[in-house]
């Protein structure tokens, strides 16, 4: 019996955890790395998302106490993956910085699963190993974890494996699992980190069109190819795309709750304080020497070569992945070979473009400045080195399934450990006590005033906002009922307000209006689906639904009211684009859901 | 095991050696021991053919030749700036070494015996110091060719025809032209192994050029100095690094180690079974080899150094750990050669990491940004401290404030600390206004100034009343506050500024340059 449980078990699945226990061993330590770059902005993220949450909303998009309080569609743009598995930790009873280190280690284990997933058939168990060591300590990835405390990429890192492995099978062993794996695998890519998918979809359309061929070259050679054989080999072509194809549908659809109304609304969001001062990227480019160099950093990057922090490739998997051009021979079959070149190819574009030469392409193609940053095109380099260095152990001689021979199980393990020890010094955290305090509204103020160039606004917005009357209440502990401007209520008879409730997306107030010349104005930034209503005093009826203007610099909502008492209805609700994304991602999700039920009752009745 | 291709291999060894050389791609200069020195040494060169006297601090047979000159020359006047134009060949340097090396072991022992030698060699502690640390270009390139001298004499030994023993002297001469001093001491390493190995010694006939060239270094005679820098052993094991240029004394902050991994790989190797007995002795003729030249690195060699006379050869004494070095690459290399399942890939990319790792941590060099002038200023101290640059602000004249702002450079230690006086004089020389102080206010002495750093330094003096209305010239210079002594520049002991200063660049004039 024991037996039968230890032959089921995949002895370098363990291993791959085991060495990722010594990556994710910081995270173990009580505090947080509070002075890392991202490291607020993650947690209160967090904090923000719980509040929706706890209020029953189960797709967050408005964070009503981002920017002072004035509100934010933040997870409207912001992919929230990390943030529903940090929300899980969260009411497990982990407090929001345990959950956030939760997830980033949760992060990295799953990196190395995916590359290890990813690697073992085309390389073999050993190099499979050896590659998900090397991605789960390329210095890169730490980076991501230990220095900016970027949870979303990080995230987005942990999902690209997966995703290259499910595309990958979709190719080679095209089966429903495979292409609803890379379905999965792909919006789970576009809900982790939109910027991410964004710079990854390229490098994974050029992949996948490199096996196609690769695999349609193998069983129709190109070579032999003719006028008479160009209609069934369109048709092969056909055959070999359309599983692929398929699982970037399923992805796409699975995500649309996310990324058509990111796309669509998107521009109502002001975004020129991300893209100027120290945001420009020509500052940002990695020079040369940087890619090996050993200097390791908590600082930040500026212009110039003296960065405060590091942008090393990685010595280990650098060398191996160097090393690996003396076993690309030994690569047991033209899919791996061709998954090698690949990578090849892949690295020095991704290399190239933080370098300074790519500054061009960045000027020219308005793409490529999605990045935001040239290093991190390094995301999309670290698979790729991984790969590279797992491949040093890739041999010919026995199929994957098997057993390799003791000796390069030992030379994988060792081989692993001096990756561990090439990376190792970097594999730390700043634990820090929060200046702003304990998680709270009021820390949230203090964070957000220090790091005003991230205050978030919309385009209604033409003056960002310091501080806001909300954030002096939240500051002293108080709560907020309401977020009516009474300043903006005059002080006499003509009008008369009282809020009678609000939650996060939503405020209700009673208003008494002596002419049709009156209006409310509420602490909050307009939106697209931000909508008011007049309704009834005693039956709460809709009776109207009333315009919306903005005023004042910061574009806050104003609402004009009807003469006599009426209750108003402020409420933020769905637009189109966002009802066309829940529906597709359902319907997706529903016909997923089918297929595999049909899928496995036909297995079953195979099998009976 | 398969064949890879033949230039598998080398390409493995320079994309690896990138690690070696990228610092240098970092824009700005290292900060060494040599400071600017190779920069003006080129500049002098290009302009007037010769060496400035500011550069010749060691003995003839000791100095950088003329090899890494005419390279730097030659990217000089393919449009480099003087900065790069030294850091180009020194990269090349780190690339080279290895490469010859594989060169040399690739069709004896099996290319990734060769591999691993060539990997250890590029990464030797060693090389690393003298590149980033002692800095100088001579040096780096003897390390580079000594391989290339080895397998051009190993081949000459091995089939004496006139062709091979042509290319064999070239081989040596070139690394004579790149440090003379340590030319010859290859030569005699080289021809102690030549005739224990081959018992023929016309062998040796390509390292006839090195005797008469000996001879000349040791009339030339060496410098008391050389005898303040031997290593202490434990400096020979330890893990310390530091980017610090070497000092006299036992507290030497500059690293000497032979290395952990070459030392654990050529230790190893004495354990494999070597493949023949010939083979075996090869190995301890290595590490005779090794064993002998620490042991002249050490204190207790210091009167077979001064009877000899053979310091005249070198600068320092640590310097033979190049040879030292070039044998525990040797050795390395020989594991691989005799325990065949370490030449699998796997095992071979462990060894090859290991030698990488070990040294990675070092390969982050001090730098400076400061923009290398063509020329120093002036030198203080016969080659102590040079003038890179100053500026001024305010006016000269009565009741003013005058501000200067002056970057110095340290070319060697001192156990001083000095004071620097600027004075204000009229053509009577009558100061009108002056301040004496020590570099930062006291802050920064010069007995802790570590040759090669930048040291950027602000004084002021206020010009008094009663002057005349112009016709003022600024002075400036050290002196030793204990005894009033002031440090020599040129044939005075003060620098005269022009005020303003003037634009920049200033070149050698060729009557400065040693011809």
């Amino acid at each position: 019996m024991h037996k039968r449980i230890w032959s089921a078990v995949d002895v370098y699945i363990l291993l791959v955890v085991l060495a990722g226990l010594f990556a994710i061993g910081p995270l173990l330590l009580p505090g947080y790395f509070w002075g890392a770059h991202d490291a607020r902005h993650s947690v209160y993220f967090l904090f923000e998302f719980d509040r929706s949450i706890q209020e029953g909303i189960w797709y967050p998009r408005w964070s009503p106490d981002f920017a002072f309080g004035y509100g934010y569609p933040f997870f409207n743009i912001y992919a929230p993956l990390a943030f529903y598995i940090g929300e899980g930790f969260h009411l497990l009873g982990l407090g929001f910085e345990d959950a956030v280190k939760a997830v980033f280690g949760l992060a990295l284990m799953l990196s190395g699963l995916g590359m290890y997933g990813f690697l073992r058939r085309p390389l073999g168990r050993p190099a499979a190993l050896l590659g998900a060591v090397a991605y789960m300590y390329v210095p890169y990835h730490l980076f991501d974890m230990y220095v900016r405390a970027a949870l979303a990429e990080s995230l987005a890192l942990a999902v690209i494996p997966w995703v290259l492995w499910g595309f990958h099978e979709t190719v080679w062993r095209p089966r429903f699992a495979g292409v609803a794996g890379a379905g999965v695998a792909y919006a789970a890519l576009m809900l982790s980190s939109n910027l991410i998918t964004l710079l990854f979809t390229p490098l994974l359309a050029v992949y996948l069109a490199v096996m196609v061929i690769s695999r349609l070259n193998d069983e129709q050679p190109l070579r032999g190819f003719s006028k008479e054989s160009l209609l069934p080999a369109c048709g092969h072509l056909l055959h070999r795309a359309i599983p692929p194809l398929i699982a970037l549908g399923i992805g796409l659809g699975l995500s649309a709750i996310f990324w058509v109304p990111a796309v669509l609304e998107n521009r109502y969001v002001r975004a020129d304080q991300w893209l100027a001062g120290s945001y420009d990227y020509h500052d940002d480019f990695v020079y040369f020497f940087q890619l090996f160099s050993p200097f390791w950093g908590f600082g930040v990057s500026g212009a110039g070569p003296d960065d405060g922090v590091g942008f090393q490739l990685g010595a280990a998997s650098l060398a191996l992945a160097f090393l690996s051009l003396l076993a690309w021979r030994r690569l047991r079959s033209p899919e791996a070979r061709r998954l090698w070149a690949f990578a090849w190819v892949g690295l020095a574009g991704a290399v190239f473009m933080a370098l300074p030469p790519a500054v061009t392409v960045w000027e020219r193609v308005s793409f490529t400045r999605y990045a935001q940053f040239p290093w991190r095109y390094f995301s999309l380099a670290a698979p790729l080195l991984a790969l590279l260095a797992g491949a040093v152990l890739a041999e010919p001689e026995e199929p994957a399934e098997e057993r390799a021979p003791w000796s390069r199980q030992l030379a994988a393990v060792l081989l692993a450990g001096l990756v561990i020890w090439g990376s190792y010094p970097y594999v730390r955290a700043e634990i820090r006590e929060p200046k702003e305090g304990p998680v709270s509204l009021a820390g949230l103020m203090r964070f957000q005033r220090t790091a005003n160039e991230m205050t978030g606004s919309t385009i209604w917005t033409k003056e960002i906002p310091q501080w806001s009357p909300m954030a002096d209440l939240f500051i002293n502990g108080q709560d907020i009922t309401t977020r009516v401007d009474y300043s903006w209520v005059p002080q006499n008879e003509i009008l008369a307000v009282d809020a009678r409730g609000m939650t996060t997306i939503s405020e209700k107030v009673w208003v008494w209006a002596a002419d049709d010349q009156q209006s409310v104005r509420f602490y909050r930034f307009y939106y697209p689906g931000w909508k008011a209503y007049i309704l009834d005093e005693h039956t709460e009826e809709v009776i109207a639904e009333a315009p919306i203007y903005t005023t004042g610099p910061q574009g806050l909502i104003t609402v004009p009211v009807p003469q006599g008492r009426h209750l108003l209805l402020l409420r933020f609700e769905d637009t189109p684009p966002r009802r066309a994304g829940q529906a597709l991602s359902a319907i997706t999700l529903l016909g997923l859901v089918l297929t595999a039920l049909a899928r496995w009752r036909l297995v079953r009745g195979r099998a009976g | 095991m398969r064949d890879n291709g033949k230039l598998v291999y080398p390409l493995v060894v320079v994309l690896l050696a990138l690690f070696s050389a990228a610092p240098l791609a970092r824009p700005g200069f290292p900060q060494t021991a040599a400071g600017f020195r190779p920069i003006w040494a080129l500049e002098a060169f290009v302009h007037c053919g010769g060496w400035p006297a500011v550069a010749e601090s060691a003995g003839p047979a000791a100095r950088d030749g003329l090899l890494p000159l005419f390279l730097s020359a030659l990217a000089r006047w393919a449009g480099a700036s003087a900065g790069d134009a030294v850091k180009w060949p020194l990269a090349l340097t780190a690339v080279l070494g290895g490469l010859f090396l594989y060169g040399w072991l690739a069709g004896r022992w099996g290319r990734p015996a060769a591999l691993l030698a060539a990997v250890v060699y590029t990464f030797l502690p060693y090389r690393l110091a003298v590149t980033y640390v002692a800095g100088g270009v001579g040096e780096p390139w003897a390390l580079a060719l000594y391989p290339l001298a080895g397998w051009t004499l190993h081949r000459f030994a091995q089939r004496p025809r006139l062709s091979s023993g042509v290319i064999a002297l070239a081989g040596w001469g070139l690394l004579a032209l790149s440090h003379l001093g340590l030319a010859v001491w290859f030569a005699l390493f080289a021809a102690g192994v030549l005739l224990w190995r081959y018992r023929r010694p016309r062998a040796l006939l390509p390292l006839l050029p090195a005797l008469p060239l000996a001879v000349w270094s040791l009339l030339a005679g060496g410098t008391e100095r050389f005898f303040d820098h031997f290593v202490y052993p434990y400096q020979l094991f330890s893990a310390a690094w530091s980017t610090v240029p070497s000092s006299a004394g036992w507290k030497d902050e500059m690293s000497f180690q032979l290395g952990i991994a070459p030392l654990a790989l050529a230790g190893l190797s004495l354990f494999a079974e070597a493949r023949t007995r010939k083979a075996r002795h090869t190995q301890l003729a290595l590490l005779f080899g090794v064993i002998i030249c620490c042991l002249l690195t050490l204190p207790v060699s210091a009167s077979l150094w001064r009877v000899s006379g053979l310091h005249a050869l070198l600068a320092y004494p640590w310097q033979l750990l190049g040879l030292a070095g070039l044998a525990l690459a040797l050795l390395a290399g020989t594991l691989v050669r005799d325990v065949p399942a370490l030449a699998r890939v796997p095992w071979l990319a462990g060894l090859v990491l290991v030698a990488l790792l070990a040294v990675y941590p070092y390969l982050q060099p001090a730098w400076t940004d400061v923009p290398p002038p063509e020329r120093p200023l002036a030198v203080f101290g016969g080659d102590a401290i040079a003038l890179l640059d100053y500026s001024f602000t305010g006016e000269l004249a009565p009741g003013r404030d005058v501000s200067l702002t002056v970057t110095w450079q340290a070319l060697d230690w001192m156990d001083t600390d000095y004071t620097v006086f600027v004075q204000a004089l009229d053509a009577g020389n009558t100061i009108w206004g002056q301040q004496d102080i020590q570099p930062r206010g006291g802050e920064s002495p010069t007995s802790a100034w570590i040759p090669g750093q930048i040291i950027t330094d602000a004084y002021s003096f206020h010009m008094k009343e009663e002057g005349p209305p112009a016709g003022y010239r600024v002075i400036m210079g050290f002196y030793n506050a204990q005894t009033g002594e002031r440090l020599p520049v040129g044939k005075g002991d003060h620098v005269e500024l022009t005020f303003p200063r003037p634009a920049y660049p200033l070149p050698w004039t060729c009557a400065e340059v040693g011809q």
